[in-house]
């Protein structure tokens, strides 16, 4: 992989990832491509991805509820959690620069 | 004889007939926990709520109002499932102090059928292991030990989970399985681990690594345990909105039941090269056990199955990728500050997670990129045919052994270096996941150096009440009658 594609996937984890975690990552990589690239040679012609078992035995979501409110009211359980808050409010490094 | 020799349903009974308390069978098996504390099993006791919670179902007991058959019975629960106002870390440190706001469908369950609860397991940090190696509070070690004294795994990601039961910390323990992670744990501490079929147990407050894979089941010393838990574990949940609305059976009505004429499907595809002698010698016998009761033993094929690991390793890392996305150091779990508010997203996902979680982050990513995306289908493409592969052969066949794992447990300093070989445990339970099918391990003997090993039957959808009848009838041909080292040094038994 190239220095490239590695800042690119940083970017879309999120995660300052350390240089030696990095590197085994693109060892990884490589046999991830011979697993992929032999994936690619099934023939695979008429047949529909399957994302989760409902698409194959064609039940289920049929049931969603009724979409109405029924949980909340847990704000002190929630803020309970909360790594910085300020009474009712979570708190989060300043994200307007001043002028 | 001792309350830590009994079953689940043994106790069950006793508790009944009032022969034993809750409060007895707690207190026994809080201090066998105890002794255990060197194997690293648990990540949070809650023993004095456990010891209120015995105190309550004997109460109940005494006015004849016992909940169910399990009311009373102590459990262990693996870390990923949230239990209201206790500690729920996913074995990581992201969690650390991270106090469950709600319960679990799962839990709430059990509560509601009066089970104690022994404490909160350790486990690989967020599920992603196959040998509890990867826990933010150390591995867990396997309560088999052998005379070269080496320290060996106990499987994963339900090490804690498997452990537990091996160790007679807990009689019986919950795990979450998403490639193996009950199958193969309980097959490596010579335990009953069942996976039901994906959509009989609600994954709400389950913490999710890959959404249509994961699936809680139960870890247990005998079958008929197993089955007692499941039943009151599962059962439609409108806050799962991704269950399957099905007829609940009594898991235990298929219990006693003969296999005479049961069609029982050998797939050729698993006498794989990886495959130890004496557990393709043990997968025979275990056919040759069933055949003896009259069932019809079946050479079948499951062509796609070389492609399963592969397509996995596709699926769950993206799912995972995209659920982990909600970790971010704000609303809970730990925060590292940065300069700004995208640097303390990166710091604190950098300092939260360990390096397997990242790893499968970034693989997940890498999957999900644009120019990969059609490769990501066509992995999804394949699942319908590893699925469509099982679907094709329970037209000819009511139930297929395989073995559960290729070896046996392994020492953890003879862990595999590279991340892909460590993925080949999971190479018989993977594809149960993929296709959403229900799968159980039984274990079925020792191997020469001593090691438990395991059997697993894989059932057609919703078929979990037939799978617990044709696993008791291998459990009574091939009784596994030995006990854990950790057992006997500690007279635990």
């Amino acid at each position: 992989m190239s220095n490239v594609d590695l800042e690119r996937l940083i970017r879309l984890t999120n995660i300052e990832v350390e240089p030696e975690i990095l590197e085994k990552f693109s060892e990884s990589v490589k046999n991830i491509l011979e697993w992929t690239n032999e994936l690619q040679t099934v023939d695979t012609t008429n047949v529909d991805p399957m994302f989760s078992v409902f698409d194959l035995i064609n039940k289920g979501l049929e049931n969603l509820r009724e979409d109405v409110v029924n949980d909340g009211d847990m704000r002190e359980k929630i803020l309970l959690n909360a790594p910085d808050k300020n009474e009712m409010f979570i708190c989060v490094p300043k994200v307007i620069e001043q002028e | 004889m001792s309350l830590l020799n009994l079953s689940v349903k043994e106790a069950s009974d006793k508790l009944k007939s009032k022969e034993i308390s809750s409060v007895e069978l707690t207190t026994a098996y809080i201090e066998s926990s105890n002794k255990a504390d060197e194997l690293n099993i648990y990540i949070t006791k809650t023993f004095d709520l456990a010891l209120k919670q015995a105190a309550e179902s004997d109460d109940r007991r005494s006015k004849g109002a016992a909940l169910s058959d399990i009311d009373g019975i102590p459990v262990g629960v693996k870390d990923i499932f949230l239990t209201q106002g206790i500690k729920t870390t996913n074995a990581s440190h992201f969690l650390d102090n991270f106090t469950a706001p709600y319960e679990s469908t799962v839990t709430q369950n059990l509560l509601n059928a009066g089970y104690v609860c022994l404490g909160k397991l350790n486990m690989d940090e967020f599920a992603m292991g196959s040998a509890n190696l990867t826990s933010h509070f150390g591995a867990v070690i396997n309560p088999w030990k052998l005379e070269d004294g080496k320290n060996r795994v106990p499987g994963g990601s339900s090490g804690g989970s498997s452990a537990a039961v091996a160790a007679r910390a807990a009689p019986i323990t919950l795990g979450t399985d998403t490639g193996g992670s009950i199958r193969q744990p309980a097959s490596f501490c010579g335990l009953v681990g069942m996976k039901p079929t994906y959509g009989v147990c609600s994954r709400y407050g389950i913490i999710a690594f890959a959404s249509s894979l994961d699936q809680a089941g139960v870890l247990s010393r005998t079958v008929v345990d197993n089955a007692m838990v499941l039943n009151h574990m599962a059962g439609y949940d409108e806050k799962d909105s991704s269950m399957i609305k099905f007829n609940k059976q009594d898991f235990l009505s298929k219990i006693g039941q003969s296999v005479k004429g049961v069609k029982v499907g050998i797939p050729k595809e698993y006498s794989s090269d990886v495959l130890s002698a004496e557990i393709k010698d043990y997968w025979n016998q275990a056919a040759k056990a069933l055949a003896e009761e009259g069932a019809e033993i079946i050479d079948i094929s499951l062509p796609h199955t070389q492609y399963a690991l592969a397509v996995y390793y596709m699926v769950a890392p993206s799912e995972a990728y995209s659920n982990l996305a909600r970790f971010d150091g704000i609303r809970y779990g730990e925060r590292t500050e940065g300069a700004d508010l995208a640097d303390t997203y990166k710091k604190s996902r950098r300092d939260g997670w360990g390096e397997e979680v990242k790893r499968r982050i970034l693989i997940g990513s890498y999957n999900l990129l644009d120019e990969n995306f059609h490769k990501y289908v066509q992995a999804a493409k394949i699942r319908t045919l590893i699925a469509e592969d099982f679907i094709e052969a329970f037209k000819k066949v009511d139930v297929i052994l395989t073995p559960t794992t290729t070896s046996p447990a392994f020492a953890i300093d003879e862990k595999p270096s590279n991340p892909i070989e460590m993925y080949y445990n999971d190479l018989f339970t993977v594809t149960a996941n993929l296709a959403g099918l229900p799968a159980i391990s039984i274990p079925v003997g020792l191997s020469q150096s001593g090691l438990p090993v395991g059997m697993q039957l894989i059932g057609n959808y919703f078929k979990e009440a037939d799978l617990y009848g044709y696993s008791y009838a291998l459990e009574q041909k091939m009784p596994f009658n030995h006990v854990a080292s950790f057992v006997k040094k500690h007279n635990l038994n």
